[in-house]
């Protein structure tokens, strides 16, 4: 059996100033999302996840973001996504570390031959960039602050919907549970469909 | 790197994440991309005024991306709108390029209005193979189909199942009653046009799921106001219009419930 090879004297170097002056550390947020993936990634399965109230959780329980501050809904949706991707990629490293390649080569052991121009550093010749978006969650254009909304009384007043949802995600969901499209063949579909229409008519009154 | 991250900022060389995500079938948290779908005035700005207000109503995010060439009104109704910077199709094609990596590398949920008709998805998703290529990088495709009682309003589910050009295993065949005349029943006027026709049949015997869409019969009071329907629910309007009545406000809360009842098996397809 053969020998690992010796680490590279100024590799060991390079790391450990790296330990000792290294960037900043990952949340408390991260590494919890991280030790408990396998937990999330189910229940997130499940339950999609909401995560303005989920943020408020994951701060109430006493986590926070990199700079010591409650997780906001969209910091707490990135970590999880980061954690993810860090985690996928952590699993598939051994199928990755093969193939690394230095910055000269074009392929393991193919070395790129330098360009008989200088058209490679000319950032006018390299293809543009992707387009930039201002990409943000969409927000209700409400514009003036709307007025006050008359009280309404009852779980089926107009309102209470609208209102449970705001304030408890998923609370206003109703009745019948998610059906299964692979279970349901097309003629049980239009059977559905044509109940569903039926029930919006007023039936005529039965002879007694 | 710091696992900080602003809001989403504009970022074309964010890394692709081909390798970070689960299955294509995928869970319940996949990312969505869903794409209302179908010709013009069969309700598809409608249905999704009503999706992305369902969503915030829970609290949850979504992008919304309206490339509606010929009539992009969401943003009447939604701040953060994102639109293409022209209706050319060059800028077309880049932009919603950028849109699906940015979608990749930040994993929201994304809800895109095309024009009815527009040719670009149909290029697009033959040129790169849409369904597969959002798969593979862990976002979930939902297909939505706005059907009136037309015939011809199955030509665009035809184009895109053909061939599979766009249609992912999450595909929702949307009824519209609104688009009945008043005089037809609707189960009539359904049936003889679209419930036994082959590429409707095809579609829902692949696994496509079938909702009824029911009739908001004062539409107007919502659009008139441009406002959402949980506000006009709720009898919220903008400063200087005129107050919805109850009788009204108790006909959208109905709407509201029956559309909830009504898409509940498509509900984990919903953002």
């Amino acid at each position: 059996m053969s020998r690992p090879p010796r680490q590279d004297r100024r590799l060991r170097k390079v790391l450990a100033t790296l330990r000792a002056h290294g960037g900043p550390a990952r949340s408390p947020l991260y590494r919890w999302m991280r030790q408990h993936h396998d937990a999330l990634a189910a229940a997130f399965a499940e339950t999609p996840p909401a995560w303005g109230p989920l943020a408020a959780e994951l701060a109430a329980v006493g986590l926070t973001d990199a700079d010591g501050k409650p997780p906001a809904a969209t910091n707490a949706r990135q970590t999880w996504y980061r954690v993810r991707r860090d985690l996928a990629r952590a699993r598939e490293q051994p199928a990755t570390t093969a193939s690394v390649l230095a910055p000269d080569e074009i392929a393991p052991a193919v070395h790129a031959v330098t360009p008989p121009t200088t058209a490679a550093h000319d950032p006018a010749a390299l293809p543009r960039p992707r387009m930039a978006l201002d990409i943000r969650p969409a927000r209700a254009a409400t514009g003036e602050p709307p007025l006050a909304a008359p009280a309404a009384t009852g779980a089926s007043a107009p309102g209470a919907a609208s209102a449970a949802g705001a304030a408890a995600p998923d609370a206003g969901v109703p009745g019948p549970a998610p059906v299964a499209p692979a279970t349901e063949t097309a003629a049980a579909q239009i059977r559905r469909l044509f109940s569903t229409i039926d029930a919006g008519k007023v039936p005529l009154p039965k002879i007694m | 790197m710091v696992d900080r991250e602003p809001a989403m900022t504009a970022d074309a060389g964010s890394a692709p994440a081909a390798e970070t995500t689960t299955s294509a079938a995928g869970t319940a948290a996949t990312p969505l991309f869903l794409l209302p779908l179908g010709r013009g005035t069969r309700g598809k700005t409608w249905w999704v005024r009503w999706a992305v207000d369902r969503a915030l109503a829970r609290g949850r995010e979504i992008v919304i991306a309206d490339a509606d060439r010929t009539n992009a009104t969401l943003s009447a109704y939604f701040q953060g709108v994102v639109t293409p910077p022209s209706a050319d199709d060059a800028e077309m094609r880049d932009w919603f390029a950028a849109f699906v990596e940015r979608q990749i590398a930040e994993q929201f949920n994304a809800l895109i209005d095309l024009g009815a008709g527009d040719l670009i998805l149909k290029q697009l998703a033959r040129e790169i193979g849409l369904t597969a290529f959002l798969d593979r990088y862990g976002i979930r495709p939902v297909a939505v189909h706005l059907l009136g009682p037309d015939p011809d309003d199955l030509a665009y589910l035809h184009d895109v199942e053909q061939g599979e050009l766009f249609a992912p295993a999450a595909t929702i065949l949307v009824l519209n009653a609104a688009l009945v005349p008043r005089n037809r029943a609707e189960k009539a006027a359904f049936q003889a046009t679209v419930l036994e026709h082959p590429v409707f049949l095809k579609a829902l015997e692949r696994g496509a799921t079938l909702v009824w869409m029911p009739r908001l019969a004062v539409a107007h009071e919502v659009d008139a106001r441009r406002i959402a329907f949980t506000a006009a629910e709720d009898g919220k309007v903008k400063p200087g219009q005129p107050p919805i009545g109850p009788w009204n406000r108790q006909l959208i809360h109905n709407w509201l419930r029956d559309m909830e009842e009504n898409f509940a098996p498509v509900a984990h397809w919903l953002p």
